[in-house]
Order: structure tokens, then C-alpha cells, then sequence
């Protein structure tokens, strides 16, 4: 597929009819898509034809399907609650598992860490005793452009220091194919990222890719682990079996939601750190990472429950380079990954918080890691979220906040 | 309450009186048997255009099935405000049958499959139906009441899933003759809809429930 073009209205306008039809050519389609979604005019005639279609529809003659097509859709449908139910305990499991570690930051307040500034282990007791569990992610330094990554990527060939890029890439697949079902979307939060699509890795062929970064759990790879990370901040949700359609609204997904420069960042960044060239901290940060993508893999899983809760934040003005995302399945602990926030400075910490009309409850403590990158597990909010806040508080955080967000996003449904 | 939502609210007494709103929600929250009662309530309809599209049988349950499925995984980000239940899974359907037709034709008749873009995406943003609830028959009419041109370009993409650059070599129409029919038809088609209707819009007048 050709890349995608920016198209003004009046060439939008021009594809509405067929648009509206379902018949355009892939990247025409995108191209609408993606103009609907950032143009802030109306677009009435887009409502004015469509809304005929639903008649069409209805018009051919009735067939009936055979009746062993009703149990087929409800073996299909409890093959996939049972995939998932697996994936997402296995996940748990590893969480808990590096969890119960002595070397693990949350049960070991008083070891030394690797991370510079900000790492008060005062406030990583806090945040354990807080149930939510706050994790530092990752040592490094500020995710390369991606074009970097690209280069990163091919250049350094499978396996660079480590990290299998290979795994990465896969993962990478994988996300990208966690595209949403067709219809009724919510659209792109308005925060959603800028896009250099080109930069984003091609997709391999389709159906082992579900498998790779879900299933792969015992040995997890930063790599892989980071492209989770990275996927987060999509919009996407919840569709990991292999089918059909999967690569092309990956694409799809790819082109209208500019979420890759996180995943290709993330990836390069994990890339970079394998590579070995870094400092006398790289091996403690090494498995310090190994346990933050254990926990970035469970993200990943507890995104993929159905009909799990999404929000994606965006940086307020106060924090604009900030990006994160909240994933919450029903009936299960989630998580909030938030990327970009500056250190906090001397006496304050960042806390994150469920809001709900006008109020807002504390969600946790959340501990920037040398990157800028924090993951706060065990989210588990109180009744319906409507939005999801981070604020900067006073060290050990506060019951009631009085502080305007640092990043703020809205639970799409 | 119109003949139209009568219409409807009986179709959901039919299989056990909940709404299908609430259906999704429970589906949302993973009842399988709500999603079976869903797909006992849409299969003719959903079948019935599957095989229209794809004139396959085999096919055609593929495509219902991969609905279902895209339903269950997704009737949590349904949104009542876009459009009816309904038109929903009646769009994924038709998604799932253009994208399922396209493949097919990649592989059957154009040994090279890269040169047909790969189906799909195409799956329009859902909108409010503009006219409630009209029987296949007054549809019918209002689509035999619109030119023919028209009417063959319409059901050429909607039904067979053709691009516009498509319909213009198979018609011989110049692409600007094919664009300015189709969307002239679906115009003219609205404007029919809404008479047989009795001019009642479902989007003006209930805020599209």
C-alpha cells in the first residue's frame, strides 16, 4: 500500500459517496479517516448520505445460515475467553513472581538503586503500601527519533547485545494487528501524537504474531516488553486472534492512530541499552528492565480482555511531552504506563488519580524512572472512571488533590 | 412512540424482551448467551447480507461468524449515540463481506496479489439512520424510484464492493461521471427514503437511540 497523503475537505468530500458506501480503496479510506478524525469543520454531508446505508443493508432477500453456524460463533467466542483468561494469568503470575524478588525495588526499599535522580525509596514504599505498585521503568536516555529506530532496527540485524529486535519486531506485529474491530470507534483522542508512518516497521504475515508477545511469557525480552510499552498508548484494543483482516487494519489502525513513534522509541530505546555501551549500571539496569517489561507485558495482556477500559493521557501544558495510557479489564487489576514526566522535583511526587465527574480518588504513586517513564500496577478503581489524571503532589502523596493535571485522559469506550 | 420503534421493541419481544442495548452490555461484561441471543435476533438479516455480498455459502457463515466475534469483542465501545444496535452489527457484517469478496477476488481472478490493495478499513464511522425503520419494500421502491445509472453504481459498491476507479472500467463511465452518480443516487435515494417515511428523521427527532 502506498503511503498515506493529508487530504484538505473538499478532496474529502469528493470520496464521501463512496466512502460512506465501504468502497474505496484502502488508502483512500484511511485518508478520509484520518481527515474526519483531525479536521474540526462538520463534515455534514458525510451524515447527509451515509445515513441511507443502514436501509441498504437490509434489502436482500433473507437466507437463513445454517444452524451449526450458532454453535461455531459460541466455540469460537469460548476459545477466546479462554485464551485470554490464560494470557492474562500467565502475565499475572510473572508480575507477581519478580514482585516477590528481594532485589525488586517495591520489597526492597533500602538497596540501592540504579536510578538517578528522583528515586526515593521513601516513595517506593509508599507506593507499595498504596496496593498499587509504582515501578520505574528502564534506564537509558530519551527515546531516539524514529528514524533512528528504523535504522537501529535493520542495521543491528536480529540480535544486538541481548535484545532480540527480531522479538521486538514481532511484538511489534502483534500490537499493531490489536487493531480495533471495524466499526463504531471511538475517535483518536485529541492528544493522540504526530506521525511519521513511514518510520513504523513493516507487519509480518499475520497469525503467529498474536502469539508472540502474549505467549512468550517465560522469557520475556526487553525488546518485546517494550513494544508492549509502546502499544500502549494506541487507541486499539482487544482483537489479538489471528484473522483475516488482522494486517490490514493493522495498517489501518497504524495510519489513523500515530501511536508508532512511542512503539518505534521504545523499541530503539530497549535496542540502545542492549548494546551494551553504556555504563557500569547497564547489568542491574538490565534486569531492572527485565522487570519492568514483565510488567509492561501484563498491560499488553490486560489489554487484550474484552472490553477492557482504555484511556489514553496526553501531557497538559504544564507537561506537554507527557504521553501514558491506562488499561483497566473488568474484574481485574490494571495498569497505567506514562512516559515523558520530568523528574519531580525535591519533596513531590507524581499521583495518579481515577476521576469521576468532579471527583477525583487517589489511583497511586507514581515513581519516574531515569527516562522518564513510570508503570503503575495494580489499578483497581472504585466504580466507573470517566477519566484518568496525573498530578504532582507532595512526597508521599495526598487523599484529595488541589492540583491542576500534569496529564490528563478521558476513558474511551 | 412511532410504528417504527414499535416495529422494533417487537422483534426484541420475539427472543426475550431485552433490549439490544442491553444485550451489548452484557456482552460487554462477557455473557456469551447474550451474545446468542443477539445473534439468534440478527442472523437472517446478517446472513442474508453476507451471502448477498459474497454470494458464497460458505463464505457467507465465515463472515457472520468473524462478526459475532467482532461484536463480542467489541460491544463495549459501541456507542447508542452513532447509531441503533442494529445498523452496528449490520456495518461489521458488511465490512467483514467486502473485505472477505475482495480477498477472494485477489486470489481468483488477479494471480497477483499485490496489486489489489488489500481489502478492508473501509468500514465507514457509523452514523444515525436518517429515516426510522422502513420495510424492505418501501426501500425497494425508493431505490427503483432513483435513475438507473445510479442505482447500478450504488449497488456495484455497496453490494460488490467495487472502488470507484473499478466501476469506471467495468460501466466505461469516466471516474467523475461514476463519483458524481453515486453520490447524486444516495441522495436522491435519502430524499425517497424520507417521503416513504412520511418525512420523519429518526437523527433530528430522537437524538438517534
Amino acid at each position: 500500500m502506498t503511503a498515506l497523503r493529508t487530504i484538505n475537505c473538499a478532496e474529502a468530500t469528493e470520496r464521501a459517496a463512496f466512502f460512506v458506501l465501504g468502497a474505496l480503496d484502502t488508502r483512500e479510506a484511511l485518508e478520509v479517516r484520518e481527515h474526519l478524525e483531525t479536521c474540526s469543520r462538520a463534515h455534514e454531508e458525510f451524515a447527509e448520505i451515509g445515513g441511507v446505508v443502514p436501509h441498504l443493508a437490509e434489502l436482500p432477500d433473507e437466507v437463513e445460515p445454517s444452524a451449526e453456524l450458532r454453535q461455531r460463533l459460541l466455540d469460537a467466542v469460548d476459545a477466546d475467553v479462554r485464551a485470554r483468561r490464560r494470557e492474562y494469568d500467565a502475565a499475572e503470575r510473572l508480575v507477581a513472581s519478580f514482585g516477590a524478588r528481594p532485589r525488586a525495588p517495591r520489597a526492597e526499599p533500602t538497596e540501592p538503586r540504579p536510578a538517578p535522580a528522583g528515586a526515593d525509596e521513601s516513595r517506593a514504599a509508599q507506593a507499595e503500601a498504596d496496593e498499587p505498585r509504582a515501578i520505574a521503568v528502564g534506564p537509558g536516555r530519551p527515546p531516539a527519533a524514529p528514524e533512528e529506530i528504523s535504522e537501529t532496527i535493520a542495521d543491528r540485524g536480529i540480535e544486538t547485545g541481548g535484545v532480540e529486535v527480531g522479538a521486538a519486531q514481532a511484538a511489534a506485529t502483534t500490537l499493531a494487528s490489536l487493531a480495533p474491530e471495524d466499526a463504531a470507534q471511538a475517535p483518536a483522542p485529541a492528544g493522540s501524537f504526530t506521525a511519521p508512518r513511514a518510520a513504523v516497521p513493516s507487519l509480518a504475515p499475520e497469525p503467529p504474531a498474536a502469539a508472540a508477545a502474549t505467549t512468550a511469557l517465560p522469557a520475556p525480552t526487553p525488546a518485546a516488553a517494550a513494544a508492549a510499552t509502546a502499544s500502549v498508548p494506541a487507541t486499539s484494543r482487544a482483537d489479538v486472534a489471528a484473522r483475516p483482516a488482522s494486517i490490514e487494519m493493522a495498517r489501518h489502525e497504524r495510519a489513523r492512530r500515530p501511536v508508532m513513534p512511542w512503539l518505534v522509541a521504545a523499541v530503539a530505546l530497549l535496542g540502545i541499552v542492549g548494546l551494551g555501551a553504556w555504563n557500569v549500571l547497564l547489568q542491574a539496569q538490565l534486569a531492572e528492565g527485565r522487570d519492568h517489561m514483565q510488567a509492561l507485558q501484563a498491560t499488553l495482556a490486560a489489554r487484550n480482555q474484552p472490553n477492557a477500559v482504555v484511556a489514553v493521557l496526553a501531557g497538559t501544558d504544564a507537561a506537554p511531552g507527557v504521553t501514558g495510557t491506562a488499561v483497566m479489564p473488568p474484574g481485574r487489576a490494571g495498569y497505567l504506563v506514562v512516559q515523558g514526566l520530568p523528574p519531580a522535583p525535591a519533596g513531590k511526587t507524581y499521583q495518579a488519580w481515577y476521576v469521576t465527574g468532579k471527583e477525583s480518588r487517589p489511583a497511586g504513586l507514581l515513581k519516574v524512572g531515569a527516562d522518564g517513564m513510570a508503570v503503575l500496577s495494580g489499578l483497581n478503581p472504585p466504580g466507573p472512571v470517566d477519566a484518568m489524571a496525573v498530578t504532582l503532589e507532595q512526597e508521599g502523596g495526598v487523599d484529595r488533590t488541589s492540583q491542576q493535571p500534569v496529564a490528563y485522559g478521558k476513558v474511551s469506550r | 412512540v412511532t410504528d417504527v420503534e414499535a416495529t422494533a421493541v417487537g422483534t426484541a419481544a420475539e427472543t426475550g424482551e431485552r433490549s439490544d442495548e442491553a444485550l451489548l452490555e452484557e456482552i460487554a461484561r462477557g455473557e456469551p448467551d447474550s451474545l446468542a441471543t443477539l445473534y439468534d435476533r440478527y442472523r437472517t438479516l446478517a446472513y442474508s447480507l453476507a451471502f448477498r455480498i459474497t454470494g458464497d455459502v460458505s463464505l457467507a457463515e465465515d463472515v457472520v461468524q468473524e462478526a459475532f466475534l467482532g461484536v463480542w469483542r467489541n460491544a463495549g465501545r459501541y456507542s447508542s449515540v452513532r447509531a441503533s444496535v442494529r445498523t452496528w452489527v449490520l456495518a461489521i457484517v458488511h465490512h467483514r463481506a467486502i473485505d472477505a469478496l475482495r480477498r477472494k477476488r485477489a486470489t481468483s481472478e488477479l494471480p497477483d496479489g499485490d496489486s489489489v490493495p488489500p481489502v478492508g478499513l473501509v468500514m465507514p464511522d457509523v452514523w444515525p439512520e436518517v429515516v426510522g425503520r422502513l420495510d424492505r419494500e418501501q426501500v425497494r421502491r425508493a431505490l427503483e424510484a432513483i435513475a438507473q445509472p445510479q442505482r447500478e453504481a450504488i449497488a456495484l459498491a455497496y453490494y460488490g464492493g467495487l472502488t470507484q476507479q473499478e466501476i469506471a472500467a467495468r460501466t466505461g463511465t469516466p471516474l467523475g461521471t461514476v463519483k458524481s452518480r453515486v453520490r447524486l443516487g444516495l441522495l436522491a435515494l435519502r430524499h425517497a427514503l424520507i417521503s416513504q417515511g412520511g418525512g420523519w428523521e429518526r437523527g433530528t427527532a430522537e437524538g438517534g437511540s
